[in-house]
């Protein structure tokens, strides 16, 4: 025996004419108030929208592949746009970066150059112990070590001496 | 040598396929196919008839451009028709501040038969109402079950749900729209 329930599972079907009633179905049907008013929405909800204007579907497809190519070419051009944009930046970048001086080969300014002819004359050993003395950390003694002349041994003076003198 | 033709037409996912491959074609045909089912999907979810030309063109304009997005598990029309109600909420959305209700020419009774025009449009109209007082998923499973006659599985899989929540849906709003419109 058919039930109400199996009824609906059938009626989409049948409405839209992929099937037909049984005979036993039909009966139930003629018998079934509550299957009629299942049967009677779901022939509505088929009809709905039979009534709307009928639509031409050439011109929407034409529409839509029109609207499809637009959106490519609009696509590809703000990519060209994109690369054009990042190449002229790169030449730009190129030509600021080759007018900029490079300074390969550190040198120092003449308003720094200080001419110390005593120096010219002292042989590496005492190059050296000049720049040790030089390159002793200025902070590194007290106050009342401050160092001077008579800091200096005998060798240290004589050099000192010789220096001066030329 | 020409080709022989195909015996048989070729399905949505052949014509997909060709679409992929560069055919317009293809996408024609596609559109040939489903554009009356999704037409009367729209109107069933509330959409106005002045509108439909626009939704049904946005529609496949959406779907063609995500076409990579369609993995074939469910059916082509089903997929399309989630992409025609999301273009339809989508102008609700748009709409809601500025909506008016002008008087259109398919409004108004057709010349010939008017008193029977009148009434399927009415009962529609009313059809359409009592679809909008339904929760969205319900509306839609009732729409793509009792319109379309699509199954519960593929339902499913459309819309997100197990089959026998598609069936349970489908039969709630069976039963509350009946309440309504009897």
């Amino acid at each position: 025996m058919t039930s109400c329930e199996e009824m609906l599972e059938r009626m989409p079907a049948v409405a839209l004419g992929e099937a037909q009633w049984t005979k036993e179905e039909a009966l139930h049907l003629a018998g079934c108030v509550s299957c009629q008013a299942e049967w009677s929405l779901i022939q509505k909800a088929v009809a709905v929208g039979s009534q709307a204007p009928a639509l031409d579907l050439e011109k929407t497809s034409a529409a839509v592949l029109g609207r499809l190519r637009a959106e490519r070419r609009e696509r590809r051009l703000r990519r060209a746009g994109l690369l054009t944009g990042l190449a002229a930046a790169a030449a730009v970048a190129l030509v600021v970066w080759s007018r900029v001086p490079h300074h390969t080969q550190r040198t120092v300014p003449e308003a720094f150059r200080i001419p110390v002819a005593e120096l010219d004359s002292l042989d590496n050993g005492e190059l050296e112990s000049v720049l040790q003395d030089l390159d002793a950390p200025l902070g590194a003694g007290t106050l009342n070590s401050t160092p001077g002349l008579g800091d200096l041994d005998d060798v240290q003076l004589e050099r000192l001496l010789r220096s001066l003198e030329g | 040598m020409p080709v022989p033709a195909s015996p048989t037409p070729p399905d949505d996912a052949d014509l997909v396929r060709a679409y992929q491959g560069g055919s317009e074609g293809a996408a024609t045909e596609l559109v040939r196919r489903h554009g009356a089912p999704v037409a009367r999907f729209l109107v069933g979810l509330g959409a106005d008839y002045a509108d439909i030309d626009d939704l049904v063109q946005e529609t496949f304009f959406r779907a063609f451009r995500r076409i990579a997005g369609w993995r074939g598990d469910a059916g082509f029309r089903s997929w399309i028709f989630t992409i025609a109600s999301n273009a339809l909420k989508d102008e609700h959305r748009r709409r809601k501040a500025r909506r008016s209700v002008p008087l259109e020419d398919h409004d108004l009774p057709s010349r010939d038969n008017p008193e029977s025009a009148f009434a399927v449009r009415e009962t529609e109209r009313r059809l359409v109402a009592a679809l909008q007082t339904l929760p969205r998923l319900q509306r839609e499973v009732f729409l793509l079950r009792a319109q379309q006659g699509i199954e519960y599985p593929e339902i499913a899989t459309t819309l997100g749900t197990t089959a026998g929540a598609a069936r349970v849906h489908f039969h709630h709003a069976v039963k509350r729209l009946k309440e309504m419109i009897a």
